[in-house]
């Protein structure tokens, strides 16, 4: 067999890889390999419940595979990378060679640390399977605590009290969504989940757990029949690492997604990137693990790819969404841009007034429009008015034109 | 042949955007293009039944305000993922200033 492009990781990233090898005019073999027993599927859907059930939304319909020729192993394991012999063993013991790897491995949910209080019935949510469990078993009346008030835990808390189950946000920050959304945002988002009658303990720790009760570090006691953590998620490097691969905070890869071994690539949740001034930083959203794994299938193709867009991402609440692009930081300077419908623009400028990030948050889909404006904006590089950036009655669009 | 519906005035629709038409049980995306022409699609994105008039249009593009999936609105091709399954389209004029579509039998 012609060794050609092996995806190790069938997630959007992976997926979106083998879309960019093609879309650059690799014509060679591209396996795709994951470990997940349902046909490559989009993760939104699995914390945000428009229905009854988590819905199972296939990235592409199949026949897509067969006339893009993906070779596609699902319900496979890789363990192990043979770097001098320059193939993979599978769980099976079949070896596949390779001429360019892939690592798009993901990431997994972070758990509570060992110390903690007994987690044995606490559940995480990444796979289709996870979300099943959680839905099958959580029904309108039960008591659930969730502990992190980050998208995954909200979203889930969202989804969890429409369907009338009585629901605890647990959060150690002083604010929901600290790491990614300006305190005004937080706000609106957590005066919502308490109007839909989520409770949310902000600045709160757990002290213990035990027979379903979580003693918080305010010294009340709640009631958890379920226990579900969101915490963030860890990279899944042990393949690489065990390769020899340089890992920090996630699989060291440079701007065109190279690791330590030229024919080695890594992509998504699982690696890091080199920022200026941040270190190796690890961009975890679907957007970005779809983007880095189109570009690193285009690389591999022996193309170029373009400029990185801004970091986009959005979160569904309710009847609400949050989109959020660039990355937003606490301390920078605001514009508020409050919108006919009640939501909220916040964006984020520099010393020299040239846009940096943006949040947006209100019913429906109210605030899509204006975020894809302002990161056209961002791409480039203008300074536009503050006080027209303030004023709803200035379409953003009208900005774009003018420059 | 199926009838011409009325949709609006030329002038509700500016150059460059989309409105949102509802009849009967469907919804319908209209556009005008920067060059002044009129053109019909399916009004929800292929993706996740988002209504892409609220979404943004650039030249001969309507990026739906969800997940940022395209479609180039003048032929219903989807052009950048997550879309991927093509928009419907719908043949458009304009009497006496006002747009008509019609619908498919």
């Amino acid at each position: 067999m012609m060794a050609g492009i092996v995806i190790v990781g069938a997630g959007y990233c992976g997926v979106s890889a083998a879309h960019g090898a093609r879309a650059a005019g690799y014509d060679g073999p591209i396996t795709l390999v994951g470990d997940d027993p349902e046909w490559p599927y989009e993760r939104p859907p699995l914390s945000k419940w428009d229905g009854a059930m988590p819905r199972l939304q296939p990235i592409f319909p199949e026949d897509w595979y067969t006339q893009n020729r993906i070779d596609l192993k699902w319900g496979a394991v890789v363990t192990a990378i043979d770097r001098s012999a320059r193939n993979v063993t599978l769980g099976t013991g079949v070896t596949l060679p390779y001429a360019k790897l892939l690592l798009a491995t993901g990431a997994s949910p972070r758990h509570l640390p060992p110390h903690a209080p007994s987690d044995a019935c606490a559940r995480y949510l990444r796979s289709h399977a996870d979300a099943m469990n959680l839905a099958q078993d959580i029904c309108a009346g039960s008591d659930v605590v969730i502990i992190g008030g980050g998208f995954i835990g909200l979203e889930l808390a969202a989804s969890l009290s429409a369907r009338k189950a009585f629901v605890h946000v647990i959060e150690a920050q002083e604010r929901i969504l600290a790491r990614a959304v300006p305190p005004e945002i937080s706000q609106m988002v957590l005066d919502l989940h308490k109007t839909r009658g989520v409770t949310v303990h902000t600045g709160t720790t757990v002290d213990a757990i035990k027979n379903n009760l979580v003693s918080l570090s305010t010294g009340q006691t709640v009631r958890a029949e379920h226990l579900i953590i969101g915490i963030g998620s860890e990279p899944n490097t042990v393949l690489a690492a065990n390769a020899g691969l340089t890992v920090d905070n996630g699989i060291a890869v440079d701007g065109c997604f190279a690791t330590n071994d030229p024919d080695i690539f890594a992509a998504g949740d699982c690696c890091s990137l080199p920022v200026e001034g941040a270190g190796r930083t690890r961009f975890e959203s679907w957007q970005v693990a779809g983007d880095q794994g189109y570009r690193a299938g285009k690389v591999m193709a022996g193309v170029t790819p373009d400029p990185t867009p801004p970091p986009w991402f959005w979160s569904d609440q309710f009847d609400h969404s949050l989109q959020v692009v660039g990355q937003p930081s606490p301390a920078g300077t605001r514009i508020l841009r409050p919108l006919p419908s009640g939501g909220l623009i916040t964006i984020e400028t520099d010393d020299n007034g040239t846009l940096t990030a943006a949040a947006g948050f209100a019913a429906g889909n109210a605030v899509g429009r204006d975020i894809k404006i302002i990161q056209k904006l961002m791409q480039a590089g203008v300074t536009p008015d503050p006080a027209a950036l303030a004023d709803p009655n200035t379409p953003l669009k009208t900005i774009l034109k003018q420059r | 042949m199926s009838d011409w519906i009325d949709v609006c005035a030329t002038d509700d629709i500016e150059e460059e955007d989309v409105i949102r038409f509802d009849h009967g049980a469907h919804s319908y995306a209209i556009y005008h293009s920067p060059e002044g022409e009129f053109f019909a699609t399916d009004g929800l994105c292929t993706h996740e039944q988002v209504h892409l008039a609220d979404g943004l249009v650039m030249n001969h593009i309507i990026e739906c305000p969800k997940h940022n999936g395209q479609f180039n609105y003048k032929t219903g091709e989807a052009a950048r993922l997550p879309a991927c399954d093509h928009l419907g389209t719908y043949p458009v004029r304009v009497v006496d200033g006002r747009v008509q579509m019609q619908l498919s039998e």
